[in-house]
């Protein structure tokens, strides 16, 4: 190889020239106007969350994040699938998995809303299902769908079952409501022993969904609460006499 | 022109003979199985994470249909002599190198189209739209970014002096090519005006492969059609940027002896 770059004709060295300033420029204001168009920007540009995966942080500098998001969700399903983690501190990590989703992605509003339904009904950890909505609203502000939860999780520390299902009702006749909260909504009427409302809350369950695992939620649920109804009018027995 | 797309079809040809399709597509076809696996793990995310990866499929698909066609036009020049031969016929050394481009290219849009059909197959037999107007969008931003990928491979294969170290900078470039946008903003926040000057100059240097990177906002694509510069800029982009790499890979090709 014997190229200089004296050997280069001068309107050729000029012509490349061109070239370079153009695409520089091209490159400047194309990543300007997509800087601009994209909803949420980079995930570099958030807060970094606590125990970020190295998987994540690469994914969201090499520009994957929205994928990198989707790996990180699949992990979400994983981790609550499986049982043992049940001695993981209770699935001790549902908050953090399901806010680096949200901060990969925070566009992908199915999955804050099903963390949410999974911390705040299913594990019973409304302070960590309230963490996860600021998180998600701080990313994603236009989300109008986050404030029902958040109204929810109010009634939820009051232990008002008919405040939770009612502040939730519209999310729970969407099609694409999280299938999670359906399996889990229904809890919140036993816990404050409202048998009446639990039957009435699954068998509307019944009726609305074909999804297999809440089917057989629905009916585990409607048993406990028809058990619980049946022990609660059924007399009392008398006391034995010593 | 006509001599350089004689070129690039013969290329194709010569490379479908080699089997080199056959692996791809058979790598392809796997990475759509993956797809559908995947998918199938997101339960109710399932049309989301089905587009997400079936895209990343048709983006590695690209790159390795690239470096691969490359890789082995390379190999054939230098080690089996097949340079020598083409250039007894009446052919200009600018004519190989832009036909050997855009052969690669069209086996490129040729894979990368076939394996969206495949998806589009995969997402009827599933009942799932996963190839929508956005997906077709992102997906021929790909290819574009594709198409520069292969002038950058073959600036490379000009420039190293053998096989592996021509893949090794063109793969490196590849992977370069889309971290140095974020590099740029995340270099913004430090106070050091050397590292955030020595960043921008690699970012303008290497080749930008996030710019078509369409994937990250899919749900955004189908609103956004109108506006221009959105697309428009990459394209220009790839144009500059590509004519201006192969334009120095033919001033260096025309001087390299074999």
């Amino acid at each position: 190889m014997t190229a200089r770059s004296s050997e280069l004709a001068p309107w050729k060295a000029l012509l490349l020239a061109a070239l370079a300033a153009g695409a520089v420029l091209a490159l400047e204001q194309g990543s300007r106007a997509q800087l601009a168009w994209r909803r949420f920007g980079s995930p570099l540009s958030r807060a970094l969350p606590q125990d970020l995966t190295r998987t994540s942080l690469l994914a969201a500098m090499g520009s994957q994040s929205r994928v990198a998001a989707d790996w990180a969700y699949i992990d979400c399903l994983q981790y609550l699938g499986e049982p043992a983690n049940a001695e993981d501190a209770d699935f001790g990590r549902v908050l953090r998995l399901y806010t680096e989703v949200l901060w990969l992605d925070p566009g992908f509003s199915h999955a804050g809303r099903e963390g949410v339904s999974v911390l705040g009904w299913g594990l019973k950890r409304p302070i960590e299902a309230a963490e996860l909505i600021r998180s998600a609203r701080a990313w994603d502000p236009l989300e109008a769908r986050y404030p029902a939860y958040l109204a929810a999780l109010g009634f939820q520390r009051k232990l008002d079952p008919a405040g939770v299902i009612e502040a939730l009702r519209p999310e729970l006749n969407r099609p694409d409501v999280p299938l999670q909260l359906l399996r889990m909504a229904g809890n919140v009427y036993l816990q404050a022993h409202d048998t009446d409302g639990a039957v009435t809350y699954w068998r509307w369950v019944l009726q609305r969904t074909q999804d297999p695992l809440t089917v057989a939620a629905a009916r585990r649920g409607l048993e406990k609460a028809l058990a619980m109804r049946r022990a609660d009018q059924a007399p009392a027995k008398p006391k034995k006499a010593r | 022109m006509r001599e350089v797309l004689v070129i690039a079809l013969n290329i194709v040809r010569q490379l479908l003979r080699n089997r080199i399709l056959v692996v791809l597509s058979l790598c392809a076809a796997g990475l759509v199985g993956v797809v559908a696996f995947l998918g199938d793990l997101g339960q109710e995310a399932e049309l989301r994470l089905g587009r997400d990866f079936g895209l990343l499929a048709v983006e590695a698909a690209g790159f390795f249909t690239v470096l691969l066609a490359h890789v082995v036009l390379l190999f054939e020049e230098s080690e089996l002599k097949t340079y020598n031969i083409l250039l007894v016929r009446p052919v200009e050394r600018w004519q190989v190198l832009a036909g050997r481009v855009l052969g690669a290219v069209l086996l490129l849009l040729m894979n990368e189209a076939s394996m969206v059909a495949l998806l589009k197959a995969l997402g009827w037999w599933r009942g799932l739209d996963l190839v929508n107007q956005d997906f077709l969008v992102a997906a021929v931003y790909l290819a574009a970014g594709g198409a520069l990928f292969s002038v950058v491979t073959a600036f490379f294969s000009v420039l190293a002096s053998s096989v592996p170290a021509a893949a090794m900078f063109a793969t490196f470039a590849w992977a370069l090519g889309h971290f140095t946008t974020n590099l740029v903003e995340w270099t913004q926040r430090l106070d050091r005006g050397t590292v955030r000057g020595a960043v921008r100059l690699l970012y303008w240097v290497t080749p930008n492969f996030s710019l078509f990177n369409l994937k990250d906002s899919l749900d955004q694509i189908g609103s956004s059609l109108t506006v221009g510069g959105i697309f428009g800029w990459p394209l220009l982009y790839g144009t500059l940027y590509g004519g201006l790499l192969l334009g120095l890979a033919l001033w260096r090709y025309d001087r390299k002896e074999f």
